[in-house]
């Protein structure tokens, strides 16, 4: 054993301890901690998380929350399990996965008198299986954000159309619209307001109504975008703020962003269009593993047969 | 007996046996406390869906499309049973199911892109003929219905239907043609039929005409690119399908595929071809489109004013 190894273990545990007590409060000077507690009961504090307070200064933290962030992906995913419920149900399936590799070396080990394999591989799948887990996860919240993103930029022209024959509001005829549409994604966003599961509407709190705080349903918007990483909701919000505040014609606003967006879309197309050609490739090179395979077989079968 | 009771093994079975137990009951006590999502419709409707659009988009009955697949897939059992081993007789069903479809895509395609060209120059004839014979929406869509471009007969036949409401013909319409540009001009009309027509003049040449001319393009975009996806299918099942002829035709390699372990090298290369075309159709870009519920658009149009 190395004579630097309880050295480095004493010194990492000073470390934790010293996080721990930082974090609890115990290292912060006693005026820092009356001014936290007159700047809470004002409203004046960021009670954000620690890493969503760093993630606007570093983006590489808000990447790393991005990712991480359990709640936020069930959310985005249109999940109503808890983050615990999800954290506790993907661990018992991995220990699951993990028990059936026991299990089948207990089955070797009873029928061939030894391990199948090494036991810590049973370890190994079952991280493969969470990580499994976390990834179907990313990928549903993924599918959701692209789907609202859709969802939402096909319905501007039908928006401009709503807000100048039928005189309806952007919000209201969003509302109708996102009824009718039969993926159901954006309804579900909007709906009994789901999207307050992301975005908070905290008012000061020297306010005085503190339940309902005054939001417009622009900001509203582009919280939504922000929170949910659907860039079409801040920009919908956006243009709502500008037709406000210049006193613009919506169903023009409206066109010119659907034309906009679908310029967009043409314009991604073509790209992805270009680099399908060259990605096409890869499939027709990949043929040559069934082909090898398909004639390897048999020759290999009459080569042996011949030596023999 | 003894022995067995106390046998180390033994202990670790049943310690096994009783977190495995404690796992799956934890695992459905954290499953069954979310609120789980509503009963869609039946797993069969999607897929009878895509098999009535195959047939709309090349002018065929739904009946005589799932009788040429019929036809096919028994060909295919045919040709599998007249080769002989069970694992090319359940590949070349499966090839004799899939082979339709995939063999007259190309055809498909292009049919249901002239619908869709003729759909958007339908829908700017209606806007002419509002301009410049005042009628109304109502009128010009009847209009359109009794006399429509010879290709889109079939599909805006409801239209002349009179005994029916207008909404309830435009739904039609949409129900017949399952495409996503039919789609959207009928749920754009329907949410229009309360203008004026001038109003709906406006509207449709500033808003709705150069919107459908930009679906038209990302549809002929998207054309392009199946059939550039489509073109990489046919190498790898014509080139696989020769190879496979050609090894078949030498005695000794058909020899040593009617033996088991040969039977399972076929399983593997089928699976590997299906990794390709799977591989090529994950590699193909296609466009997200909004498909609307026109009976929803209607209710929810009712229900305001009402």
């Amino acid at each position: 054993m190395s004579i630097l190894l309880f050295p480095a273990l004493i010194l990492g545990a000073a470390a934790v301890l010293g996080a721990a007590l930082w974090r609890a409060g115990a290292l912060t000077p006693p005026p820092v901690v009356a001014w936290n507690r007159v700047g809470r009961n004002h409203g004046l504090l960021d009670d954000r998380p620690l890493t969503e307070r760093l993630g606007e200064r570093a983006p590489f933290v808000r990447r790393f929350d991005d990712a991480a962030n359990i709640p936020r992906l069930l959310a985005i995913a249109g999940r109503t399990e808890s983050a615990t419920g999800w954290m506790l149900r993907t661990v018992a399936l991995s220990l699951l996965v993990t028990l059936a590799g026991f299990a089948l070396e207990l089955l070797g080990l009873s029928t061939g008198g030894e391990l199948p394999f090494p036991l810590i591989y049973c370890i190994g799948l079952g991280g493969i299986a969470f990580t499994v887990g976390y990834l179907l996860l990313r990928i549903a919240a993924q599918r959701r954000q692209a789907a609202i993103q859709a969802g939402l930029s096909g319905a501007l022209t039908e928006l401009a159309i709503l807000t100048y024959n039928h005189q309806m509001s952007i919000d209201h005829a969003l509302d109708l619209l996102a009824r009718a549409q039969v993926d159901g994604h954006l309804w579900g966003l909007i709906r009994d307001e789901d999207w307050r599961r992301l975005v908070v509407l905290d008012a000061s709190r020297l306010q005085p109504f503190h339940e309902q705080p005054f939001a417009s349903v622009a900001s509203i918007y582009e919280r939504i975008g922000h929170a949910y990483g659907v860039p079409i909701f801040a920009l919908l919000g956006s243009t709502m703020r500008r037709i406000d505040d210049k006193g613009l014609a919506p169903r023009s606003v409206l066109t010119n962003l659907a034309r906009a967006v679908g310029a967009d879309a043409i314009a991604e197309m073509q790209v992805r269009s270009e680099q399908s050609k060259f990605r096409q490739a890869v499939p027709i090179g990949l043929m040559i593993l069934p082909l090898m395979l398909l004639i390897g077989y048999p020759a290999w079968v009459s080569l042996s047969k011949a030596f023999t | 007996m003894r022995a067995l009771l106390f046998s180390p093994i033994v202990f670790y079975g049943q310690i096994l046996f009783v977190l495995v137990l404690a796992l799956l009951l934890g695992a459905f006590a954290t499953r069954s406390g979310g609120r789980r999502p509503p009963r869609g419709p039946s797993p069969l409707t999607p897929l009878l869906e895509r098999e009535e659009a195959r047939a709309i988009a090349l002018g065929w009955s739904l009946k005589a499309w799932l009788w040429v697949r019929c036809i096919s897939a028994a060909t295919g059992l045919v040709a599998g049973i007249v080769i002989g081993t069970p694992v090319v007789i359940a590949g070349c069903a499966l090839v004799g199911v899939f082979a339709v479809p995939f063999l007259l895509g190309p055809f498909s395609d292009r049919r249901r892109l002239q619908m869709e060209r003729a759909l958007v120059d339908q829908a700017r004839a209606i806007v002419d003929l509002i301009r410049t014979s005042n009628q109304t929406l109502d009128e010009a869509l009847t209009d359109a219905g009794t006399n429509p471009l010879p290709i889109l007969r079939r599909v805006m036949a409801p239209l002349a239907d009179t005994q029916q409401s207008i909404r309830g013909r435009l739904i039609e319409v949409d129900r017949r043609a399952l495409s996503p540009i039919a789609n959207r001009i009928c749920a754009d009309l329907l949410l229009s039929l309360d203008t004026s027509p001038e109003a709906f003049v406006v509207e449709a040449t500033e808003v709705l005409i150069p919107q459908y001319d930009a679906d038209l393009t990302l549809q002929e975009r998207n054309h392009a690119i199946a059939q550039g996806s489509r073109q990489a299918g046919y190498i790898v099942a014509g080139l696989m399908t020769f190879m496979f002829v050609v090894v078949m035709h030498v005695d000794n390699f058909r020899t040593a595929y009617s033996r088991p372990l040969g039977q399972v090298v076929l399983v593997i290369v089928a699976g590997l071809v299906m990794l390709i075309f799977w591989v090529i159709g994950h590699l193909t870009p296609r466009v997200h489109w909004v498909r609307w519920n026109l009976g929803e658009i209607r209710a929810q149009l009712e229900r305001r004013y009402a």
